[in-house]
Protein backbone atom coordinates (compact mmCIF):
# COMPACT_ATOMS: atom_id res chain seq x y z
CA UNK A 1 0.00 0.00 0.00
CA UNK A 2 2.79 2.48 0.95
CA UNK A 3 4.41 1.66 -2.58
CA UNK A 4 1.15 2.55 -4.39
CA UNK A 5 0.67 6.08 -2.37
CA UNK A 6 3.98 6.70 -3.09
CA UNK A 7 4.17 5.79 -6.82
CA UNK A 8 0.72 8.24 -6.80
CA UNK A 9 2.26 10.92 -5.45
CA UNK A 10 5.29 10.87 -7.97
CA UNK A 11 2.70 10.43 -10.66
CA UNK A 12 0.65 13.28 -9.46
CA UNK A 13 3.85 15.47 -9.60
CA UNK A 14 5.05 14.26 -12.56
CA UNK A 15 2.26 15.81 -14.27
CA UNK A 16 1.98 18.60 -12.34
CA UNK A 17 5.21 19.74 -13.62
CA UNK A 18 4.41 18.42 -17.14
CA UNK A 19 1.20 21.07 -17.22
CA UNK A 20 3.42 24.14 -15.70
CA UNK A 21 6.67 23.07 -18.42
CA UNK A 22 3.49 23.30 -21.06
CA UNK A 23 1.40 26.18 -19.55
CA UNK A 24 4.97 28.04 -18.89
CA UNK A 25 5.08 28.80 -22.79
CA UNK A 26 1.76 29.97 -23.18
CA UNK A 27 1.99 32.38 -20.18
CA UNK A 28 5.52 33.60 -22.22
CA UNK A 29 2.95 35.40 -24.90
CA UNK A 30 0.32 36.76 -22.53
CA UNK A 31 0.58 40.33 -23.22
CA UNK A 32 0.82 40.30 -26.54
CA UNK A 33 -1.92 41.79 -28.98
CA UNK A 34 -1.57 39.64 -31.69
CA UNK A 35 -4.86 40.88 -33.19
CA UNK A 36 -3.64 44.06 -33.97
CA UNK A 37 -0.24 42.48 -35.52
CA UNK A 38 -2.23 40.00 -37.96
CA UNK A 39 -4.71 43.55 -38.47
CA UNK A 40 -1.68 45.22 -39.48
CA UNK A 41 -0.19 42.76 -41.53
CA UNK A 42 -3.69 42.30 -43.43
CA UNK A 43 -3.85 45.70 -44.52
CA UNK A 44 -0.67 45.34 -46.49
CA UNK A 45 -0.88 41.89 -47.62
CA UNK A 46 -1.89 42.27 -51.30
CA UNK A 47 0.87 44.50 -52.16
CA UNK A 48 3.80 42.99 -50.24
CA UNK A 49 2.65 39.68 -51.95
CA UNK A 50 2.24 41.77 -55.48
CA UNK A 51 5.70 41.98 -55.38
CA UNK A 52 6.47 38.44 -54.78
CA UNK A 53 7.83 37.11 -57.79
CA UNK A 54 8.67 33.82 -57.31
CA UNK A 55 4.96 31.88 -56.90
CA UNK A 56 6.69 28.23 -57.03
CA UNK A 57 8.75 28.71 -54.26
CA UNK A 58 8.14 28.82 -50.79
CA UNK A 59 10.39 29.97 -47.29
CA UNK A 60 8.70 28.92 -44.53
CA UNK A 61 8.09 25.37 -46.01
CA UNK A 62 4.98 24.86 -44.05
CA UNK A 63 4.63 21.63 -44.60
CA UNK A 64 8.07 20.44 -43.58
CA UNK A 65 8.87 22.95 -40.97
CA UNK A 66 5.91 24.93 -38.69
CA UNK A 67 3.30 21.66 -39.17
CA UNK A 68 5.91 19.28 -38.27
CA UNK A 69 6.42 20.67 -34.75
CA UNK A 70 5.92 19.06 -31.60
CA UNK A 71 4.45 21.00 -28.69
CA UNK A 72 7.62 20.88 -26.77
CA UNK A 73 9.16 22.44 -29.62
CA UNK A 74 6.82 25.62 -30.05
CA UNK A 75 8.98 27.77 -28.12
CA UNK A 76 12.18 27.11 -29.29
CA UNK A 77 11.03 27.92 -33.12
CA UNK A 78 9.19 30.69 -32.38
CA UNK A 79 11.87 32.21 -30.91
CA UNK A 80 14.36 31.03 -33.51
CA UNK A 81 11.39 32.43 -36.70
CA UNK A 82 10.74 35.67 -34.94
CA UNK A 83 15.05 36.09 -34.93
CA UNK A 84 14.75 34.87 -38.83
CA UNK A 85 12.35 37.90 -39.34
CA UNK A 86 13.76 41.00 -37.24
CA UNK A 87 17.66 39.83 -37.81
CA UNK A 88 17.36 38.86 -41.84
CA UNK A 89 14.07 39.35 -43.57
CA UNK A 90 13.05 43.54 -41.75
CA UNK A 91 16.42 44.33 -42.59
CA UNK A 92 16.77 43.41 -45.90
CA UNK A 93 13.63 44.83 -47.14
CA UNK A 94 13.64 48.11 -48.70
CA UNK A 95 10.29 49.97 -48.63
CA UNK A 96 9.60 53.03 -50.55
CA UNK A 97 5.60 53.16 -49.71
CA UNK A 98 5.13 55.15 -46.18
CA UNK A 99 1.84 54.11 -46.01
CA UNK A 100 3.36 50.02 -45.80
CA UNK A 101 6.56 51.37 -44.01
CA UNK A 102 4.64 52.21 -40.86
CA UNK A 103 2.94 48.66 -40.81
CA UNK A 104 6.51 46.59 -41.19
CA UNK A 105 7.72 49.02 -38.77
CA UNK A 106 4.25 47.92 -36.03
CA UNK A 107 4.74 44.45 -37.03
CA UNK A 108 9.03 44.50 -36.42
CA UNK A 109 8.36 46.35 -33.35
CA UNK A 110 5.85 43.98 -31.93
CA UNK A 111 8.29 41.39 -32.91
CA UNK A 112 11.03 42.78 -31.07
CA UNK A 113 8.71 42.92 -27.90
CA UNK A 114 7.87 39.57 -28.25
CA UNK A 115 11.44 38.27 -28.64
CA UNK A 116 11.79 39.97 -24.91
CA UNK A 117 9.46 38.05 -23.63
CA UNK A 118 10.56 34.76 -24.64
CA UNK A 119 14.20 35.06 -23.56
CA UNK A 120 12.14 35.91 -20.00
CA UNK A 121 10.86 32.37 -20.52
CA UNK A 122 14.35 31.52 -21.92
CA UNK A 123 16.08 32.40 -18.46
CA UNK A 124 12.78 30.18 -16.39
CA UNK A 125 14.26 27.39 -18.55
CA UNK A 126 11.45 27.11 -20.66
CA UNK A 127 12.26 27.50 -24.29
CA UNK A 128 14.73 24.61 -24.52
CA UNK A 129 15.85 23.80 -27.68
CA UNK A 130 16.36 20.15 -28.98
CA UNK A 131 17.81 18.87 -32.53
CA UNK A 132 14.54 19.02 -34.43
CA UNK A 133 13.82 22.33 -33.84
CA UNK A 134 17.11 23.67 -35.03
CA UNK A 135 16.59 21.76 -38.12
CA UNK A 136 13.31 23.22 -38.71
CA UNK A 137 14.82 26.51 -38.40
CA UNK A 138 17.97 25.83 -40.43
CA UNK A 139 15.70 24.92 -43.55
CA UNK A 140 14.20 28.01 -43.83
CA UNK A 141 16.98 30.05 -43.82
CA UNK A 142 18.46 27.91 -46.49
CA UNK A 143 15.20 28.24 -48.68
CA UNK A 144 16.02 32.20 -47.74
CA UNK A 145 19.64 31.92 -48.64
CA UNK A 146 18.49 30.20 -52.20
CA UNK A 147 16.99 33.14 -53.45
CA UNK A 148 18.64 36.83 -54.52
CA UNK A 149 18.22 39.07 -50.92
CA UNK A 150 15.58 41.33 -52.21
CA UNK A 151 12.68 39.17 -53.59
CA UNK A 152 13.86 36.65 -50.66
CA UNK A 153 12.75 39.21 -48.32
CA UNK A 154 9.49 40.24 -50.10
CA UNK A 155 8.82 36.36 -50.06
CA UNK A 156 9.31 35.98 -46.73
CA UNK A 157 7.29 39.37 -45.58
CA UNK A 158 4.40 37.58 -47.85
CA UNK A 159 4.47 34.45 -45.74
CA UNK A 160 3.76 36.35 -42.86
CA UNK A 161 0.40 35.37 -42.02
CA UNK A 162 1.18 31.60 -42.36
CA UNK A 163 3.53 32.58 -39.42
CA UNK A 164 1.30 34.56 -37.37
CA UNK A 165 -1.58 32.02 -37.69
CA UNK A 166 0.94 29.58 -36.64
CA UNK A 167 2.24 31.56 -33.66
CA UNK A 168 -1.75 32.43 -32.56
CA UNK A 169 -2.55 28.32 -33.19
CA UNK A 170 -0.03 27.16 -30.61
CA UNK A 171 -0.16 30.59 -27.69
CA UNK A 172 -4.59 30.26 -27.83
CA UNK A 173 -5.17 29.53 -24.62
CA UNK A 174 -3.10 32.84 -23.56
CA UNK A 175 -6.18 33.99 -20.23
CA UNK A 176 -4.67 36.18 -17.76
CA UNK A 177 -2.57 34.05 -15.57
CA UNK B 1 62.43 89.68 -34.56
CA UNK B 2 60.88 92.94 -34.43
CA UNK B 3 60.49 92.56 -38.32
CA UNK B 4 58.52 88.89 -37.53
CA UNK B 5 56.74 90.58 -35.12
CA UNK B 6 55.42 92.83 -37.14
CA UNK B 7 54.62 90.29 -40.06
CA UNK B 8 52.52 88.05 -37.68
CA UNK B 9 50.78 90.81 -36.18
CA UNK B 10 49.53 91.96 -39.93
CA UNK B 11 48.32 88.89 -40.68
CA UNK B 12 46.63 88.29 -37.73
CA UNK B 13 44.50 91.93 -38.40
CA UNK B 14 43.95 90.90 -42.27
CA UNK B 15 42.76 87.04 -40.77
CA UNK B 16 40.07 88.98 -38.61
CA UNK B 17 39.16 91.42 -41.19
CA UNK B 18 38.30 88.60 -43.61
CA UNK B 19 36.44 86.37 -41.31
CA UNK B 20 34.11 89.99 -40.67
CA UNK B 21 33.90 90.35 -44.38
CA UNK B 22 32.87 86.74 -44.79
CA UNK B 23 30.02 87.56 -42.12
CA UNK B 24 28.62 90.96 -43.94
CA UNK B 25 26.58 88.85 -45.89
CA UNK B 26 24.92 86.33 -43.32
CA UNK B 27 24.13 89.89 -41.17
CA UNK B 28 22.87 91.65 -44.39
CA UNK B 29 20.22 88.79 -44.81
CA UNK B 30 17.88 89.42 -42.20
CA UNK B 31 17.39 89.27 -38.16
CA UNK B 32 17.03 85.69 -38.39
CA UNK B 33 19.05 83.39 -40.31
CA UNK B 34 18.32 79.91 -38.93
CA UNK B 35 14.59 79.03 -37.67
CA UNK B 36 15.65 77.96 -34.20
CA UNK B 37 14.31 73.92 -33.51
CA UNK B 38 11.06 73.44 -31.19
CA UNK B 39 12.40 72.90 -27.33
CA UNK B 40 10.98 71.21 -24.51
CA UNK B 41 9.31 67.81 -26.47
CA UNK B 42 7.68 66.06 -23.81
CA UNK B 43 5.05 62.70 -23.99
CA UNK B 44 1.61 63.08 -21.72
CA UNK B 45 0.68 59.66 -21.85
CA UNK B 46 -2.64 58.72 -20.32
CA UNK B 47 -5.09 55.46 -20.72
CA UNK B 48 -3.10 54.45 -24.18
CA UNK B 49 -3.30 58.32 -25.77
CA UNK B 50 0.10 59.55 -26.27
CA UNK B 51 0.35 63.25 -27.00
CA UNK B 52 3.55 64.70 -27.78
CA UNK B 53 4.10 68.56 -26.94
CA UNK B 54 7.00 70.96 -27.15
CA UNK B 55 7.27 74.90 -26.99
CA UNK B 56 5.88 76.72 -29.90
CA UNK B 57 8.36 78.84 -32.15
CA UNK B 58 7.61 82.15 -32.43
CA UNK B 59 7.93 84.37 -35.29
CA UNK B 60 6.42 87.22 -35.49
CA UNK B 61 3.55 88.48 -37.79
CA UNK B 62 4.36 84.45 -39.63
CA UNK B 63 2.56 81.26 -38.88
CA UNK B 64 4.82 78.23 -38.63
CA UNK B 65 4.32 74.05 -39.07
CA UNK B 66 5.77 71.41 -37.50
CA UNK B 67 6.16 67.84 -38.81
CA UNK B 68 6.94 65.04 -36.32
CA UNK B 69 8.82 61.49 -37.28
CA UNK B 70 9.44 58.76 -35.18
CA UNK B 71 11.77 55.35 -35.07
CA UNK B 72 10.82 51.97 -32.75
CA UNK B 73 13.33 50.61 -30.86
CA UNK B 74 13.34 48.22 -34.11
CA UNK B 75 14.48 50.85 -36.54
CA UNK B 76 17.17 52.79 -33.64
CA UNK B 77 18.62 49.28 -33.68
CA UNK B 78 18.94 47.74 -37.29
CA UNK B 79 18.40 51.15 -39.81
CA UNK B 80 18.96 54.18 -37.83
CA UNK B 81 18.95 56.55 -40.47
CA UNK B 82 15.32 55.87 -40.69
CA UNK B 83 12.46 57.57 -39.72
CA UNK B 84 9.21 57.20 -40.07
CA UNK B 85 6.59 60.57 -40.59
CA UNK B 86 3.60 60.67 -38.15
CA UNK B 87 -0.05 59.64 -39.49
CA UNK B 88 -1.63 62.67 -38.65
CA UNK B 89 1.31 65.26 -38.12
CA UNK B 90 2.58 66.78 -41.61
CA UNK B 91 3.06 70.31 -41.35
CA UNK B 92 0.66 71.47 -38.61
CA UNK B 93 -0.24 74.35 -36.59
CA UNK B 94 -0.69 73.83 -33.25
CA UNK B 95 2.68 72.74 -30.75
CA UNK B 96 1.26 69.16 -30.11
CA UNK B 97 0.62 65.78 -32.07
CA UNK B 98 -1.38 62.88 -31.09
CA UNK B 99 0.92 59.86 -31.79
CA UNK B 100 -1.60 57.28 -30.48
CA UNK B 101 -1.32 55.47 -34.11
CA UNK B 102 2.58 55.46 -34.16
CA UNK B 103 2.93 54.10 -31.38
CA UNK B 104 1.67 50.46 -31.86
CA UNK B 105 4.55 48.54 -29.82
CA UNK B 106 5.48 48.15 -26.11
CA UNK B 107 9.16 49.07 -27.24
CA UNK B 108 10.78 52.83 -26.40
CA UNK B 109 10.29 55.16 -29.63
CA UNK B 110 11.74 58.14 -30.46
CA UNK B 111 10.37 61.22 -31.33
CA UNK B 112 11.44 64.26 -33.25
CA UNK B 113 10.11 67.78 -34.37
CA UNK B 114 11.18 70.40 -36.66
CA UNK B 115 9.01 73.74 -37.37
CA UNK B 116 8.55 74.77 -40.90
CA UNK B 117 8.79 78.38 -42.57
CA UNK B 118 8.07 78.86 -46.21
CA UNK B 119 10.75 77.51 -47.69
CA UNK B 120 13.10 77.30 -44.49
CA UNK B 121 13.34 74.44 -42.24
CA UNK B 122 14.82 74.20 -38.32
CA UNK B 123 17.05 70.97 -37.48
CA UNK B 124 15.62 68.25 -35.95
CA UNK B 125 14.84 68.57 -32.27
CA UNK B 126 14.45 64.91 -30.75
CA UNK B 127 13.02 63.51 -26.98
CA UNK B 128 15.50 63.82 -24.74
CA UNK B 129 14.47 59.78 -23.36
CA UNK B 130 12.92 57.73 -25.60
CA UNK B 131 8.75 56.95 -24.91
CA UNK B 132 7.58 53.85 -24.08
CA UNK B 133 3.94 53.30 -24.25
CA UNK B 134 4.37 50.73 -20.55
CA UNK B 135 4.73 54.38 -18.49
CA UNK B 136 0.97 55.44 -19.35
CA UNK B 137 -0.97 56.44 -16.58
CA UNK B 138 -3.69 54.00 -16.02
CA UNK B 139 -6.73 55.83 -14.27
CA UNK B 140 -9.59 53.99 -12.14
CA UNK B 141 -12.91 53.45 -14.68
CA UNK B 142 -15.89 55.94 -14.37
CA UNK B 143 -18.95 53.89 -13.83
CA UNK B 144 -22.84 54.05 -13.29
CA UNK B 145 -24.90 51.68 -11.57
CA UNK B 146 -28.33 51.17 -12.15
CA UNK B 147 -31.32 49.12 -10.19
CA UNK B 148 -33.46 47.08 -12.43
CA UNK B 149 -35.84 45.79 -9.93
CA UNK B 150 -33.77 43.85 -8.24
CA UNK B 151 -31.20 43.44 -10.83
CA UNK B 152 -27.89 45.67 -10.69
CA UNK B 153 -26.50 46.83 -13.76
CA UNK B 154 -23.28 48.41 -14.52
CA UNK B 155 -21.95 50.72 -16.84
CA UNK B 156 -18.38 51.19 -17.74
CA UNK B 157 -16.55 54.14 -19.84
CA UNK B 158 -15.33 52.75 -22.70
CA UNK B 159 -11.44 53.31 -23.30
CA UNK B 160 -11.15 51.75 -26.04
CA UNK B 161 -10.53 47.80 -27.54
CA UNK B 162 -7.43 47.58 -25.75
CA UNK B 163 -9.22 47.65 -22.33
CA UNK B 164 -10.84 45.14 -20.29
CA UNK B 165 -11.98 45.90 -17.06
CA UNK B 166 -12.31 43.66 -13.62
CA UNK B 167 -15.26 44.63 -11.30
CA UNK B 168 -15.64 43.53 -8.34
CA UNK B 169 -18.67 43.51 -5.92
CA UNK B 170 -19.78 42.12 -2.45
CA UNK B 171 -22.73 42.23 0.26
CA UNK B 172 -22.32 44.94 2.39
CA UNK B 173 -22.58 42.59 5.48
CA UNK B 174 -19.91 41.27 7.87
CA UNK B 175 -17.83 38.23 6.20
CA UNK B 176 -19.16 38.59 3.04
CA UNK B 177 -17.47 37.26 -0.16
CA UNK B 178 -15.95 39.32 -3.02
CA UNK B 179 -16.57 38.38 -6.40
CA UNK B 180 -14.83 39.07 -9.59
CA UNK B 181 -16.08 39.65 -13.18
CA UNK B 182 -14.22 40.06 -15.99
CA UNK B 183 -15.64 42.72 -18.52
CA UNK B 184 -14.44 42.81 -22.00
CA UNK B 185 -15.15 46.14 -23.09
CA UNK B 186 -16.92 49.37 -22.13
CA UNK B 187 -20.14 51.29 -23.04
CA UNK B 188 -22.22 48.69 -22.77
CA UNK B 189 -24.73 47.82 -19.75
CA UNK B 190 -24.28 44.88 -18.36
CA UNK B 191 -26.07 42.63 -15.91
CA UNK B 192 -23.71 42.43 -12.45
CA UNK B 193 -26.07 40.14 -9.96
CA UNK B 194 -29.91 40.05 -9.14
CA UNK B 195 -29.72 41.27 -5.34
CA UNK B 196 -31.36 40.31 -2.32
CA UNK B 197 -34.20 42.58 -0.77
CA UNK B 198 -33.09 44.38 2.15
CA UNK B 199 -29.26 44.15 1.20
CA UNK B 200 -26.70 46.57 0.45
CA UNK B 201 -23.69 46.00 -2.53
CA UNK B 202 -20.78 47.90 -3.14
CA UNK B 203 -19.22 47.91 -6.17
CA UNK B 204 -15.46 48.84 -7.15
CA UNK B 205 -13.96 47.94 -11.04
CA UNK B 206 -10.46 48.56 -12.63
CA UNK B 207 -9.12 48.49 -16.00
CA UNK B 208 -6.69 45.85 -17.12
CA UNK B 209 -4.24 46.58 -20.64
CA UNK B 210 -3.14 43.46 -22.08
CA UNK B 211 -0.71 44.53 -24.13
CA UNK B 212 1.52 45.97 -21.59
CA UNK B 213 0.15 43.84 -19.02
CA UNK B 214 -0.63 46.47 -16.42
CA UNK B 215 -3.83 47.56 -14.33
CA UNK B 216 -4.73 50.35 -13.29
CA UNK B 217 -6.17 51.13 -9.57
CA UNK B 218 -9.72 50.29 -8.22
CA UNK B 219 -12.12 53.22 -8.29
CA UNK B 220 -13.64 54.47 -5.33
CA UNK B 221 -16.44 51.56 -4.50
CA UNK B 222 -20.06 52.96 -4.63
CA UNK B 223 -22.79 51.00 -2.66
CA UNK B 224 -26.43 50.69 -3.98
CA UNK B 225 -29.66 49.06 -1.21
CA UNK B 226 -32.43 47.70 -2.45
CA UNK B 227 -35.34 48.04 -0.53
CA UNK B 228 -36.07 45.21 2.71
CA UNK B 229 -39.68 42.92 3.44
CA UNK B 230 -41.98 46.54 4.72
CA UNK B 231 -43.36 46.57 1.16
CA UNK B 232 -44.24 42.86 0.41
CA UNK B 233 -45.61 42.65 3.74
CA UNK B 234 -48.23 45.54 4.16
CA UNK B 235 -48.73 44.50 0.46
CA UNK B 236 -49.81 40.71 1.58
CA UNK B 237 -51.64 42.27 4.00
CA UNK B 238 -53.62 44.55 1.92
CA UNK B 239 -54.10 41.37 0.04
CA UNK B 240 -55.72 39.59 2.68
CA UNK B 241 -57.92 41.99 3.79
CA UNK B 242 -59.17 42.37 0.22
CA UNK B 243 -59.70 39.01 -0.03
CA UNK B 244 -61.96 38.72 3.18
CA UNK B 245 -64.01 41.53 1.61
CA UNK B 246 -64.56 40.20 -1.57
CA UNK B 247 -65.04 36.69 0.35
CA UNK B 248 -68.16 38.36 2.19
CA UNK B 249 -69.20 40.95 -0.11
CA UNK B 250 -69.71 38.91 -3.57
CA UNK B 251 -72.24 36.12 -2.07
CA UNK B 252 -73.89 39.49 -0.33
CA UNK B 253 -74.52 41.30 -3.38
CA UNK B 254 -75.90 37.87 -5.52
CA UNK B 255 -78.02 36.80 -2.64
CA UNK B 256 -79.53 40.95 -3.11
CA UNK B 257 -79.26 40.77 -6.81
CA UNK B 258 -81.09 37.39 -6.71
CA UNK B 259 -83.80 38.99 -4.50
CA UNK B 260 -83.84 42.00 -6.82
CA UNK B 261 -85.01 40.05 -10.06
CA UNK B 262 -87.48 37.82 -8.13
CA UNK B 263 -89.39 40.63 -6.86
CA UNK B 264 -89.02 43.04 -10.48
CA UNK B 265 -89.79 39.70 -12.69
CA UNK B 266 -91.59 37.01 -10.93
CA UNK B 267 -93.23 38.41 -7.76
CA UNK B 268 -95.26 36.26 -5.45
CA UNK B 269 -99.30 37.68 -5.77
CA UNK B 270 -100.65 37.55 -2.43
CA UNK B 271 -103.94 38.69 -1.40
CA UNK B 272 -104.49 41.30 0.97
CA UNK B 273 -106.52 39.79 4.53
CA UNK B 274 -109.33 42.05 3.10
CA UNK B 275 -110.31 40.71 0.62
CA UNK B 276 -109.98 36.69 1.31
CA UNK B 277 -112.41 34.61 1.40
CA UNK B 278 -113.76 32.97 4.73
CA UNK B 279 -116.46 30.24 5.31
CA UNK B 280 -119.14 33.22 5.39
CA UNK B 281 -122.89 32.61 4.50
CA UNK B 282 -122.25 35.94 2.18
CA UNK B 283 -122.32 34.35 -1.14
CA UNK B 284 -120.64 35.89 -4.00
CA UNK B 285 -122.18 37.72 -6.00
CA UNK B 286 -121.36 38.28 -9.44
CA UNK B 287 -123.50 40.79 -11.69
CA UNK B 288 -124.31 41.17 -15.30
CA UNK B 289 -126.84 43.80 -17.05
CA UNK B 290 -129.12 40.86 -17.58
CA UNK B 291 -129.32 39.63 -14.40
CA UNK B 292 -129.74 42.81 -12.57
CA UNK B 293 -133.09 41.31 -11.55
CA UNK B 294 -131.24 38.54 -9.86
CA UNK B 295 -129.14 40.36 -8.61
CA UNK B 296 -131.44 42.47 -7.15
CA UNK B 297 -133.84 39.24 -5.54
CA UNK B 298 -130.62 37.74 -4.23
CA UNK B 299 -130.00 41.06 -2.64
CA UNK B 300 -133.36 41.42 -1.24
CA UNK B 301 -133.31 37.40 0.06
CA UNK B 302 -130.11 38.49 2.17
CA UNK B 303 -131.18 42.11 3.55
CA UNK B 304 -131.54 40.99 6.78
CA UNK B 305 -127.84 39.60 6.81
CA UNK B 306 -126.72 42.60 5.32
CA UNK B 307 -128.75 44.94 7.75
CA UNK B 308 -127.09 43.16 10.72
CA UNK B 309 -123.53 43.50 9.29
CA UNK B 310 -123.96 46.81 8.80
CA UNK B 311 -125.08 47.64 12.36
CA UNK B 312 -122.40 45.70 13.46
Amino acid sequence: MKLLDVSLWLLGAVLISCSVHTRGLRRCLISTDMHHIEESFQEIKRAIQAQDTFQNVTILSTSETLQSVKPSDTCCVTKNLLAFYVDRVFKDHREPNPRILRKISSIANAFLYMQRTLRRCQEQRLCHCRQEATNATRIVHDNYDQLEIRSAAVKSLGELDVFLAWIDKHHQDTSAA
Amino acid sequence: TQTFTVVLKEIWTSLIMWFFYALIPCLLTGAVAILPAPQNLSVHSTNMKHLLIWSPVIIPGETVYYSVEYQGEYESLYTSHVWIPSSWCSLMEEPECDVTDDITATVPYNLRVRATLGSQSSAWSTLTQPFNRNSTILTPPGMELTKDGFHLVIELEDLGPQFEFLVAYWKREAGAKEHVKTVSSGGIPLHLVTMEPGAAYCVKAQTFVKAIGRHSAFSQAECVEVQGEVLPLALALFAFVGFMLILVAVPLSIWKTGQLLRYSCCPAVVLPDTLKVTNSPQKLISCRKEEVDACAMTAVLSSEELFRTWIW
